[in-house]
């Protein structure tokens, strides 16, 4: 099992799958793009992972997101990296067949009700597959998102295993 | 003083327990059947009992519960070998018990201790319940005070603490930014006509019967800031069953914003709440000097006894039914995200 580190934390992607750091310089678009912090890509699979980690070591002090105002403003920024990416992507041909789109927010303060608000907004304006109208599916050829979600570390490990994250400051 | 501690023994649907509320906001929560309101009402009963009409506190119980045929006996917890109940309110070294028998009928020969030394120290208290009362009030008290109806007396009691006409001269700083808060959320200020309620604003008067619900309410925390029954000179207590009820959740800002300035105050404050935007509201708006305490209730099993638990923090309340409720939710959707929807997707 490789890791690739966001902060405080390491995700891990079997042998087979590549990972690389995203929101560098190294696409050398910085001035004109956002970019997702790590894209991961295993055969047909094409994971586009943003990690927002309020409770690493480094921002406890600092207020973690608390009124909705602040969260809606957050996923906006959050689509834009991933709207940004998978144009990047697509233009590399590396855009791949299954695109799933996570954040990873690691927020003691943020209790379920609120994530589930998140994720609605996250699918709702994303959009993702399931959240398109039917109109639309059948005119486009291709499904930009599949899936996308907003999930704490703990429940990112029990869905999506074969990509474990481990906090290691 | 305001209330230091509530304890119950086999009352209603409660084995054993003891509350030790902050003297600022008790928050509680619970599924349904938990006893919040039991528990309020319990408390209420206690602080309504007062020096001038004679009511005891068995008999103020009794109106205030209404078991059938008024018997007090009904209030003592339905389980088989259960043949005692007993309730002690405590204000510091002022405690009220009433002890009562499953079998008693007349709450007048119940066992009462500490009423005497209790009146002489007399509270301020209001009950706020879950279903909004101005509206219908032309002609209630009458109605209530000579024929025998089957409404709780909370609601005689509310009304006749709305009636009360507005304070005397200028009104001090505080009740004044209190009541704006209200003022401003309710669009305008509360007239009473006889025995009917107006809001007036700019837009002209409208009786209460066509003024929306949620809005009533607000109107009459208004109308109780305004006339000294939720800031007075004596410790003040106030009640507040589901707060939510009816009201638009853009609106519960406002009142948890109203309800932490009377806590400032020095109003002691209960709510009972199934709502999450109360929750974190209250969570939200405190300040580090607020003092808001969450008290859960819950039962292990099925027709179990309930049990508390007493957290200041939100987070680190475990037994949460409205966020297990949520829990449940995200979970759901979270199967539904993750359920293998794109393979069933032949890509064009």
């Amino acid at each position: 099992m490789n890791e690739i580190r966001e902060g405080e934390l390491l995700v891990g992607f079997p042998a087979g799958a590549s990972a690389r750091k995203f929101d560098g310089p190294d696409h050398g678009l910085s001035h004109c793009m956002k970019a997702v912090d790590i894209v991961i890509e295993e055969g047909d699979d094409l994971i586009l992972l943003e990690v927002k980690d309020f409770d690493q070591t480094a921002a406890r002090s600092r207020s973690a997101p608390a009124a909705d105002a602040r969260l809606e403003r957050d996923v906006w920024a959050w689509i834009g990296k991933f709207r940004d990416s998978l144009l990047y992507l697509w233009a590399e041909e590396r855009c791949g067949r299954h695109r799933g789109c996570y954040v990873v927010l690691e927020c003691r303060s943020l209790d379920r009700a609120l994530r589930m608000h998140l994720q609605e907004l996250f699918e709702r304006c994303l959009p993702a597959f399931s959240r398109l109208p039917r109109s639309v599916v059948n005119e486009w050829k291709r499904i930009p998102v599949h899936r996308c979600a907003v999930l704490d570390v703990k429940e990112w490990n029990r869905r999506m295993s074969r990509f474990p994250i481990r906090r290691s400051p | 003083m305001v209330i230091t501690k509530i304890s119950l023994r086999q009352f209603t649907a409660f084995e054993r327990l003891e509350l030790v509320p902050s003297p600022g906001i008790n928050v509680l929560i619970g599924t349904n059947a938990t006893g919040k309101t039991h528990l309020m009402k319990v408390a209420y009963a206690a602080c309504a009992v007062v020096k001038e009409d004679g009511t005891g506190f068995g008999e103020k119980l009794v109106r205030v519960f209404l078991p059938s045929q008024r018997k007090l006996g009904r209030l003592a917890r339905r389980v088989q070998g259960v043949s005692r109940a007993s309730v002690s309110i405590h204000r510091g070294e002022r405690r009220l018990t009433l002890s009562f028998a499953a079998n008693q009928n007349d709450p007048r020969h119940a066992e009462t201790k500490g009423e005497r030394e209790w009146v002489r120290a007399p509270l301020e208290c209001t009950y706020i319940p879950v279903k909004e009362m101005l509206a219908n009030a032309p002609g209630f008290l009458s109605l209530y005070k000579n024929r025998e109806t089957h409404f709780e007396e909370v609601y005689a009691d509310l009304l006749h603490r709305a009636y009360l006409p507005l304070l005397k001269g200028p009104m001090e700083e505080t009740r004044k930014r209190i009541s704006n808060i209200l003022r401003q959320a309710i669009g305008g200020k509360v007239r009473t006509r006889g025995e009917e309620f107006f809001l007036e604003s700019s837009k002209g008067s409208i009786e209460f019967t066509l003024l929306a619900e949620g809005y009533r309410k607000l109107a009459l925390l208004w109308l109780l800031t305004q006339n000294g029954v939720l800031l007075s000179d004596k410790p003040t207590v106030l009640f507040w069953d589901e707060p939510e009820a009816n009201l638009n959740p853009g609106l519960v800002g406002d009142v948890v914003d109203f309800l932490l300035e009377l806590q400032r105050c020095g109003v002691q404050v209960f709510v009972a709440t199934h709502d999450y935007v109360v929750l974190k509201e209250f969570d939200l708006r405190k300040t580090g000097k607020d003092q808001v305490v969450y008290h859960a209730l819950y039962r292990e099993k099925n027709g179990g006894p309930v049990n508390m638990e007493t957290c200041t923090e939100l987070a680190d309340v475990h037994r949460n039914a409205i966020l297990e409720t949520f829990s449940r939710l995200y979970e759901r959707q979270m199967d539904r995200v993750f359920a293998d929807t794109v393979a069933a997707v032949v890509e064009k």
